[in-house]
Formats: C-alpha cells, sequence, structure tokens
C-alpha cells in the first residue's frame, strides 16, 4: 500500500524592510594661536631747549633730547613702523617754527647711539624691521630734527606731535 | 507499478535578506590649522594646504550614496571667552576619492555635499577657512570644533 506522504510546504516569505539611514558624525579642531597686540609708547619727547631767534637748532637722534618710542610684542615678529611729521611747531599768538630734516635710530633695547640709522619720513612706511628675541625686550626708535627760527616770532614754548604707528606684517 | 511520488516535505522559512546594513566609517584625521596669527591681519588656509588643511576620511561600500554635512563654528574661543571669527567660502570644501591633494574636487561647506562612494571604498574631506582677528584681539590659543555628519542616503 502506497502511502502518500502528506505534501506540506510551508512558505513564509518576509519582505525584508527598508533600508536603514544610518549617519557618522567626526570631528575636527580649528586651531590658531594670536600673538599679543604690539605696545607702543611715547617714552620721551623730542626737546630742542631754547632757540634763539633767527637760528636753527638740530637733535640728531642720537642726542640725549631726542624723542624715543618704545615697542613690545611678540617676539621675533616682523613689522612696519610709520609716522606722521609736524611740519612746524605751534607757539604764542599763531607764530610757528619750521621742523625738518628728520632722523632716526631704532634697536632692540638699544641706547641711543648703539642702533641703526634709518629716516622717518611722513606718512608710508618709514621702517621694517624685527622685534626681539626675547619675551620682555624693549625695541627703542628715537628721532632727532631741525627747528629753524625765521626770525621775528613770538618767543614763548612751541609745540608739536609726533605719532608713531607699528603694524605686525605677518612675514 | 505504482509511481512513488515522493515529494519531500518542505517547509521552512524563506525570508528575503533585509537590505544590509550600511557600514560607514567617519574619523577626523587632521584639524584646521591656522598657525600663529596676528592681530588685524586676516589668515587664510586653503582646503589644499598640505599640512594645515583640515581632514577627515570616509569608508563605505563601493557604490554607497552619501551625504556630508559640515557644522562650521561661527568663531573660534580664546583665552577669557575671546572669539576669533571664522569664515568659509563657497570652495573651502574639498572631496577627493584618492589621497592626492591636489585632485580635489570643490564644493561649498556650508551646504550638504552628495556623492556616491567610488570603488575604492575610501573618501576624503578637506576643510580651508579664513580666520579674521581684529587689531585688539587678544593673545592666546584659540580653538573651535568642526563637526562632519555622514549619512547613506541610498545604496
Amino acid at each position: 500500500m502506497t502511502k502518500r506522504t502528506p505534501l506540506g510546504l510551508a512558505l513564509v516569505l518576509s519582505l525584508g524592510t527598508a533600508a536603514t539611514l544610518q549617519a557618522q558624525t567626526a570631528s575636527i579642531n580649528a586651531t590658531a594661536r594670536v600673538l599679543s597686540p604690539a605696545v607702543v609708547s611715547g617714552v620721551e619727547d623730542l626737546r630742542f631747549g631754547d632757540v634763539i631767534d633767527g637760528t636753527q637748532k638740530t637733535i640728531p637722534a642720537t642726542n640725549s633730547n631726542s624723542g624715543r618710542f618704545t615697542i613690545q610684542g611678540a617676539t621675533n615678529a616682523n613689522v612696519d613702523i610709520s609716522f606722521t611729521l609736524p611740519a612746524t611747531l605751534a607757539g604764542p599768538g599763531g607764530s610757528t617754527l619750521a621742523v625738518d630734516n628728520w632722523t632716526g635710530e631704532h634697536g632692540n633695547n638699544a641706547a641711543r647711539g648703539a642702533g641703526a640709522a634709518f629716516t622717518p619720513l611722513n606718512g608710508g612706511t618709514s621702517l621694517n624691521t624685527d622685534l626681539g628675541a626675547t619675551s620682555g625686550d624693549v625695541y627703542n626708535v628715537y628721532v632727532g630734527a631741525r627747528v629753524t627760527s625765521a626770525g621775528g616770532e613770538n618767543p614763548g614754548a612751541y609745540t608739536g606731535q609726533i605719532d608713531m604707528t607699528v603694524s605686525y606684517t605677518g612675514n | 507499478m505504482r509511481l512513488l511520488c515522493s515529494i519531500l516535505c518542505c517547509s521552512g522559512l524563506l525570508m528575503a535578506r533585509p537590505l544590509a546594513a550600511q557600514s560607514i566609517q567617519a574619523v577626523g584625521e587632521r584639524d584646521l590649522r591656522f598657525g600663529t596669527v596676528f592681530p588685524g591681519l586676516p589668515e587664510q588656509v586653503l582646503r589644499t594646504d598640505a599640512t594645515r588643511a583640515g581632514r577627515y576620511r570616509i569608508r563605505a561600500r563601493a557604490g554607497t550614496g552619501l551625504s556630508v554635512r559640515l557644522v562650521l563654528p561661527a568663531a573660534m574661543v580664546g583665552p577669557g571667552g575671546a572669539t576669533l571669527p571664522l569664515t568659509f567660502a563657497a570652495d573651502d570644501g574639498g572631496y577627493t576619492p584618492l589621497f592626492f591633494l591636489n585632485f580635489q574636487i570643490p564644493f561649498d561647506p556650508n551646504a550638504p555635499y552628495n556623492f556616491s562612494m567610488p570603488f575604492l571604498g575610501t573618501v576624503r574631506i578637506y576643510l580651508g577657512g579664513t580666520a579674521t582677528p581684529s587689531f585688539a584681539q587678544p593673545g592666546g590659543t584659540y580653538s573651535a570644533a568642526v563637526v562632519m555628519i555622514v549619512a547613506v542616503v541610498s545604496n
């Protein structure tokens, strides 16, 4: 007798699920080191002292009465130095004394007479140099000039302003 | 003679295999390094900069459709909470299926970037940018995280 085995078929069809969205993250940093801004100070005035009527008087940058600026900034940083220079000193009653023949000297921790000479210009870059290599170094800039009395000016005190600007070049 | 039919009883479960789970690996390989920055002087890093451009690596199965989105910081943070502004131009993002820096395809990192994973299964994402310190920017070290999010969009 033939036995017939029952036919059984079970078929289960399972559909896969929709694609699963995945996300991954990764991180890096943006980094920078900012150098401290340069500190520029006017330390000593350019002092012509007494000027005799009708004469000229020159104070060179190496003279003890020359003007002095100091710069403290990032070590070894390259800087541009520029000036705004007065053409005259203003005095009593509208009198003026002409100022010209500017001279300069500069150097890291340099005393007068020990730095490098340069010519200050009115506007534009007068000097490009590197600041000192040691933190705490003081970069000195000395300026001198010549004052001229044409004669007949009112006696009294005469003054003018010298501005120095220092900019990092990034070089 | 009867034929014996023997039919194997067949039973079982037939399941269509679900779509394979997509495996993505994403790592940050190099920081975006602006280096020494001077107050008042903007500093730009090109995405092709061999040492300073930021870099990520993505690995996935070839043919996988991926979308990359960068979460870009508006500024780095430094001493005392001082901020150093950052900007990212439309061509500061770079994609390369090869390890060669100069074969980058530029893209805007400010928007998602979609691509299909090439047969090598590995790509790199490069990032440049510009830091703009003020003249009075306090000196010190600044940093910010730049996060890349990679998602599968098709396979």
